[in-house]
């Protein structure tokens, strides 16, 4: 996937120093920059930092973005690489993934309640079983549906180590479903 | 193929991420092996669950004024930058020693200029001059006394070496060079 003609107008404009064109670039992928960040650090405030990190590193770095790839990707790449970088500089991520699977959620509505819960609850839950690379191949890949190259790519790894993560993460998905949630496995 | 071996296989093919040979030999397996097709079909459903319980997640999104917020700091806080050049990778340690070699390679020059100039003296205060050879001197590897005749006149009778001490502010370690008089680097001592 490349990316598109607005996009690549938009990369022209920052670079040529009008820096309010940056927002119109970036506004279509908040949502699915926040999503990302969040699941890969399962907590609201790292992903929001995350975030904010990956935007920060994608204004400073737009010179080498490379126009023949798509934009999201590239930035979901940074994001990764944000990602990576914090949680090596964080302590007891462990701890805080599991906490985060105890239905640790971000501001739940009274009317949206239980059943968002349950949903959050059991993807953390099932992401909190994979290892950090595992976690990181697994939302790329299956989530947010990148290829194997593009998520290699991303993660800067060859295309047989996702290959072999995604084949690891996706039984432990596939154990962890079947022993915890059996009702999710046989579809509600 | 043995089941051990589609076994393998079957969490890539459940998310279509084997390649077509490998995929079209494992469904050979799996039409004639049952439990091996159920294991598929669990994983892929599994898989499928996954997906939608990521899909059914509440959207997170920033409110507006945060958006905006975090927006104005990265404009006001990044600039764009230029690719790295080999000079922005050099690392600090290599530019501090090479700003040192530029500052010696200077003070090199300027001595092999002023120092042995004909009929003229002129020390400075990083400069002394080397103890006249003789018992008891300090022995310089490679230094040879010369004759007298060869030696240049605007030199003390009998000198022929010139020593340069160089002292760090900062650590006080110092680096005394040994020069004949036609300025041939004859040693070190630190």
């Amino acid at each position: 996937m490349r990316m598109n003609e607005e996009e690549r107008k938009l990369v022209e404009m920052v670079l040529s120093g009008r820096t309010e064109a940056f927002e119109p670039l970036v506004r279509p992928y908040r949502r699915a920059l926040l999503a990302l960040a969040f699941r890969l650090t399962r907590n609201l405030e790292d992903a929001k930092e995350v975030s904010q990190e990956a935007l920060l590193r994608a204004f400073k770095y737009l010179r080498r973005c490379d126009t023949s790839r798509s934009f999201r990707n590239w930035l979901f790449q940074i994001a990764a690489n944000a990602a990576r970088d914090r949680a090596r500089r964080s302590l007891g991520e462990r701890g805080a993934l599991e906490d985060a699977a105890r239905d640790r959620r971000p501001d739940p509505g009274p009317e949206t309640g239980r059943s968002e819960a349950e949903f959050r609850s059991g993807l953390m839950a099932c992401l909190t079983a994979l290892s950090p690379r595992e976690r990181e191949v697994f939302v790329l890949r299956d989530l947010e549906e990148l290829d194997i190259k593009e998520t290699a790519r991303a993660l800067g790894c060859s295309n047989i180590s996702v290959r072999v993560h995604l084949t690891s993460a996706r039984r432990k998905i596939r154990e962890r479903i079947r022993r915890e949630y059996p009702h999710l496995e046989k579809g509600r | 193929m043995t089941c051990r071996q589609a076994k393998r296989r079957i969490p890539l093919l459940a998310g279509g991420d084997l390649s077509p040979r490998r995929s079209r030999a494992t469904q050979r397996h799996l039409v004639s092996c049952p439990d091996c097709r159920k294991e598929l079909e669990a994983t892929a459903a599994a898989l499928e669950e996954a997906r939608a319980l990521a899909r059914r997640e509440p959207e997170l999104d920033w409110s507006e004024p945060e958006w905006r917020t975090v927006l104005a700091r990265i404009v006001s806080e990044g600039t764009p930058k230029r690719r790295a050049g080999v000079r922005r990778r050099l690392k600090p340690a290599m530019a501090a020693s090479l700003a040192s070699a530029v500052v010696l390679a200077g003070i090199a020059v300027v001595l092999r200029n002023s120092i042995f100039r004909p009929g003229e003296s002129r020390p400075g205060p990083a400069i002394e001059t080397a103890q006249v050879r003789g018992p008891g001197s300090p022995v310089i590897p490679g230094v040879e006394p010369e004759p007298a005749s060869r030696t240049p006149k605007s030199l003390p009778a009998g000198q022929d070496v010139v020593s340069v001490t160089l002292v760090s502010e900062e650590t006080g370690l110092q680096v005394v060079w040994f020069f004949d008089r036609n300025f041939e680097w004859k040693g070190d001592d630190k």
